[in-house]
């Protein structure tokens, strides 16, 4: 059965109530068509499970999509807090569970070795597993090493039901090519219990195979492959395209306030991922192109191009 | 001829205080991020702190998140994907192994911050309000619990309010020394825990018996009053708390000249 896809035959696969992890780091990576796609369907109850991949998580947070979120830290660099997802908690909409980074990394790791928990130190002493008014936060079990006498902390393996990634390119094998910072997605690849793939552009699974070190999450791991230009609008693109900055601060600006919060998601959920570029434009998505080579981007002035 | 400069920021004091705890020979781990204030303390004072110690011959290595060993002076305009990933280092470690030197206990020292700091230099960055829902989500733990359970000190740079400086904090998300004396050995934390303290106003340590935070001196023009007045528990403040040493002429130039001449890392003029 070929692995390569539609987005909204991929989307079909998230039912509501499942676990779902989103590949992204700061302002890039992430797949953020699919986020709108799922917004669209209006497909709700999931449960959220990232490191610190704000864009989705405040995305679906603002649009209702979710239960609970299970993460360690999200931020919007450079605008300060995550409005919608600081707003479903504050509002008591949305159950939680804090981990530190490397807590929460160390249960997508156990699952991606097939072992049942992940033994970690990193969550002793904080309020993270729970406190002295015994609320038990997140699942442990306080334990001491068979080996010796320290003390440890069994947590539960992390295995998504679904875990999305955006790529820069990938074949028909659901092989995925990335550059730049992959953050934690290879990580969270090996965890999940279905990975679906959203890539920039498909090429030949020759080309693939003439440059394997760029191959981080090998089609073994994916299930599922769609073809999405700027899937990761607005976020970046390593050597593609630059974050839309114009967008973001228009974004942060509507999550502020949820009135003006759901304006922005009807706005851009009106549509498929077809129309929502088309409204774009044809010359924002231009300009937002990097040099390949530099990698950043390069600014019009009237001697030419300067990066 | 020299040319008068102007007196030194609050920010470059922090730096020069910061810069003289550190030692030979230690690895240090600076975290990325930015906005602002919140981008100075955890970002550019500790790197303008750290190239002011290299200055001096003092031997150590940084790590930036992922980035081990990076030229502190090739310091990108931006901290978006792009200029990251093109800062020269020595490695670029992936983000889940980035922080195995911790649980090692290899990392000497590292950088953190909160929005709420107790006696006993418990740090919160996930919530303000004890119970129910909270009256202000944050941003949540990062990977402070990691730093504040491993690193051999930390040292955890503030701005002195008395909102930010509280008895009990609302929340542990980087433990410090719990409720005193052996608490951190009774938890099984391999670190030290907080060290000092650095703030607009002071350097604090912790009593080496109490575990308590303990004034060690008020930074030039502020007087241990202010300093009481903006701290929200008892401070211990010995007998004759001294001066924070003023930044020297050479260390001002070097701020200025050289390490930080477009404010990118202590005004927070990086994109």
């Amino acid at each position: 059965m070929s692995k390569v896809g539609t987005l909204e035959e991929l989307v079909d696969l998230v039912k509501p109530g499942m676990s779902i992890s989103f590949g992204g780091f700061a302002h890039s990576l992430t797949p953020l068509a699919f986020v709108r796609e799922l917004i669209r369907r209006d497909i709700r109850d999931l449960e959220l499970i990232g490191i610190a991949e704000a864009w989705a998580a405040d995305m679906l947070a603002g649009a209702g999509s979710l239960r609970k979120i299970v993460f360690s830290n999200f931020m919007f660099e450079g605008f300060g807090l995550c409005r919608n997802f600081s707003r479903v908690i504050e509002t008591g909409a949305v159950e939680f569970e804090d981990y530190s980074h490397f807590a929460l990394a160390s249960r997508f790791s156990a699952a991606g070795l097939g072992l049942p928990f992940a033994t970690v130190r990193s969550l002793l002493g904080s309020d993270l597993a729970g406190s002295d008014d015994g609320v038990q936060r997140v699942r442990h079990v306080d334990f001491t090493s068979p080996f010796g006498d320290e003390r440890v902390m069994l947590l539960p393996a992390a295995s998504p039901d679904v875990v999305v990634i955006h790529g820069h390119r990938g074949d028909e094998h659901g092989n995925v090519q990335i550059l730049g910072a992959t953050a934690v997605i290879e990580e969270q690849a090996r965890a999940g219990k279905t990975v679906i793939a959203t890539v920039e552009q498909f090429v030949d699974s020759a080309e693939i195979r003439a440059t394997p070190n760029h191959t981080v999450v090998p089609g073994l791991l994916v299930s599922h492959i769609a073809e999405v230009p700027y899937g990761a609008h607005p976020t970046g693109m390593f050597r593609l395209y630059d974050a839309d900055y114009d967008h973001i601060r228009q974004y942060a600006e509507a999550s502020r306030d949820p009135a003006a919060f759901a304006a922005y998601l009807a706005d851009v959920t009106t549509g498929d991922h077809q129309d929502y570029l088309a409204r774009l434009g044809v010359r924002r998505l231009l300009n937002l192109r990097v040099d390949p080579h530099f990698g950043y981007h390069l600014e019009r002035t009237e001697s030419g191009w300067r990066a | 001829m020299a040319v008068a400069l102007a007196p030194a920021t609050t920010e470059e004091i922090m730096s020069v205080a910061l810069s003289r705890q550190f030692r030979a020979r230690e690895h240090a781990f600076i975290g990325l991020g930015t906005g602002d204030r919140a981008f100075i303390y955890a970002v550019g004072i500790p790197t303008v702190a750290a190239q002011l110690a290299a200055d001096r011959g003092v031997d150590f290595c940084l790590q930036y998140g992922t980035l081990l060993d990076p030229s502190i002076t090739g310091i990108p305009d931006s901290l978006g994907d792009p200029d990251l990933l093109d800062w020269e280092c020595a490695a670029r470690l992936p983000v889940e192994r980035c922080l195995d030197v911790f649980r090692r206990g290899l990392m000497t020292c590292s950088f953190i911050s909160g929005a709420q700091i107790d006696k006993f230099g418990n740090l919160n960055s996930v919530r303000i309000g004890r119970e129910g829902p909270p009256k202000v989500r944050l941003t949540g733990p990062i990977a402070q619990a990691d730093h504040a359970v491993f690193a051999q000190r930390t040292f955890v740079i503030m701005p002195h309010e008395r909102r930010v400086f509280v008895d009990r904090v609302d929340f542990i998300s980087a433990p410090g020394h719990g409720d005193g004396p052996g608490w951190r050995e009774r938890q099984g934390l391999p670190g030290g825990g907080p060290d000092k303290v650095i703030t607009d106003k002071a350097v604090l340590g912790f009593d080496a018996v109490s575990r308590r935070m303990t004034l060690d001196s008020v930074h030039p023009g502020v007087t241990v009053d202010e300093v009481v007045a903006a701290t929200g528990f008892e401070l211990l403040i010995p007998a004759g708390v001294g001066e924070t040493p003023s930044p020297s002429a050479a260390e001002l130039a070097a701020i200025r000249g050289r390490i930080d001449p477009t404010g990118k890392l202590l005004q927070a003029r990086i994109k």
